[in-house]
């Protein structure tokens, strides 16, 4: 069963730019709708070595996913990039930028026809690719109101503007974090230099309480 | 620079192109990314050849310090704009290829049937297990940008061609009454 809520970005062109393509060098507000994710945990800190790792797996598991969207809808199929999603215990290690006490986690929004047995089965059929250890999950979630930042260049660059959003921007507006937060590279870092490299920073928000 | 580039290149000039590349990397990249499968880039000609662009003014390189430093090579706007013409020009003109098909088929006559239908067959499953095993590269190989999915799809598709043009050939060949 298709819950008719769930939105499915491989099909919706509108809201794909919404959610992928804000302006740069500024924060805005982007209302995120429910969405269906095949998600990957991520095991220790946040490593490049164990980041690249868990993305090759997660595109590995879905890989059967994304032939058959490819097969189904042509050239009306976009794919959305993959999101890396980092929390902490404490919010202050996240906003002070210490990485080594993070959790994280890489997800990609699915086409809605692909439910969470079609996710057992994609990851089924690259078993000898993965191995037995990664466990790849369906879940659907519903971020709602979040603040975004596109970002171009390097990730040495971040820590400033994490600073600038937790220290001025959200308590500015009156908001505070709500969630776990993300970083969405839209580029492959195998392939593109730092210093072009767009990667979107996503935080959900509510109203400070 | 007015010549067109050769593949290797061409090739090399692009890999520089996306950020800058020491020679060993290159050939790292050239190697994970299996162009080595459709390129007749040799680990030592990649010098060589990166040697040629930097004579043209398309690539320039620099030895950062330190003992164990190695020469990267840099693209040149010069280089920028050659690699953008030769993409157009490698996209836009269609460069036939001609299969060892063609002679096969002309000189069918000289066989017998059972052998040349035999001969067909062993092509049959080439081209059937060359599928399977794109298949498998391309799951081991994720994830790729979309438009290197939309290079697997040519080969595929291109072999996919092929495999149906055999069968109705084999269907054909056997089923005639002389």
């Amino acid at each position: 069963m298709v819950d008719a809520a769930l939105i499915d970005l491989t099909q919706d062109r509108t809201a794909l730019r919404t959610l992928y393509a804000p302006p740069a060098g500024d924060f805005s507000i982007v209302e995120v709708p429910k969405l269906p994710f095949a998600i990957l945990d991520g095991e220790g800190p946040p490593e490049q070595a164990s980041i690249e790792a868990a993305v090759k797996a997660l595109y590995t598991a879905i890989y059967a996913i994304r032939r058959e969207a490819r097969e189904r809808m042509g050239k009306s199929f976009v794919e959305p990039p993959v999101e890396m999603v980092y929390w902490a215990d404490d919010m202050d290690d996240l906003a002070a930028g210490n990485r080594e006490k993070w959790h994280w986690r890489v997800q990609i929004t699915l086409p809605v026809w692909a439910d969470a047995q079609r996710l057992k089965d994609s990851a089924a059929e690259a078993r000898r690719e993965l191995g037995d250890d990664r466990a790849v999950r369906w879940e659907v979630l519903a971020e709602g109101k979040c603040v975004q930042f596109l970002h171009i260049g390097g990730t040495s660059d971040l820590p400033a503007v994490l600073a600038r959003l937790y220290g001025d921007y959200l308590p500015q507006e009156g908001l505070e974090p709500d969630g776990p937060y993300h970083e969405i590279y839209l580029d492959d870092w195998s392939r593109v230099a730092p210093p072009q490299r767009k990667i979107i920073l996503r935080q959900p928000v509510r109203p400070t309480k | 620079m007015s010549a067109h580039l050769t593949d290797a290149e061409l090739l090399l000039l692009g890999l520089v192109a996306e950020m800058p590349r020491h020679g060993y990397e290159l050939e790292q990249i050239i190697d994970t990314r299996g162009m080595r499968e459709w390129t007749q880039v040799g680990f030592s000609s990649i010098y060589f050849v990166l040697g040629k662009l930097e004579k043209s003014g398309l690539v320039e390189s620099e030895l950062p310090r330190g003992a164990k430093a190695r020469k990267t090579f840099c693209i040149t706007p010069s280089g920028r704009e050659v690699l953008r013409q030769e993409t157009i020009a490698a996209l836009g003109a269609y460069r036939p290829t001609f299969s060892s098909l063609l002679l096969g088929m002309v000189h069918w006559p000289v066989l017998a049937r059972e052998a040349a239908l035999n001969a067909l067959e062993m092509r049959l499953s080439s081209v059937v297990a060359e599928l399977e095993r794109l298949e498998q590269v391309r799951r081991q190989r994720q994830p790729m940008p979309d438009h290197i999915e939309s290079l697997f799809d040519f080969s595929t598709g291109q072999l996919k061609a092929e495999r149906s043009w055999i069968n109705t050939t084999l269907d054909y060949m056997r089923n005639k009454p002389w």
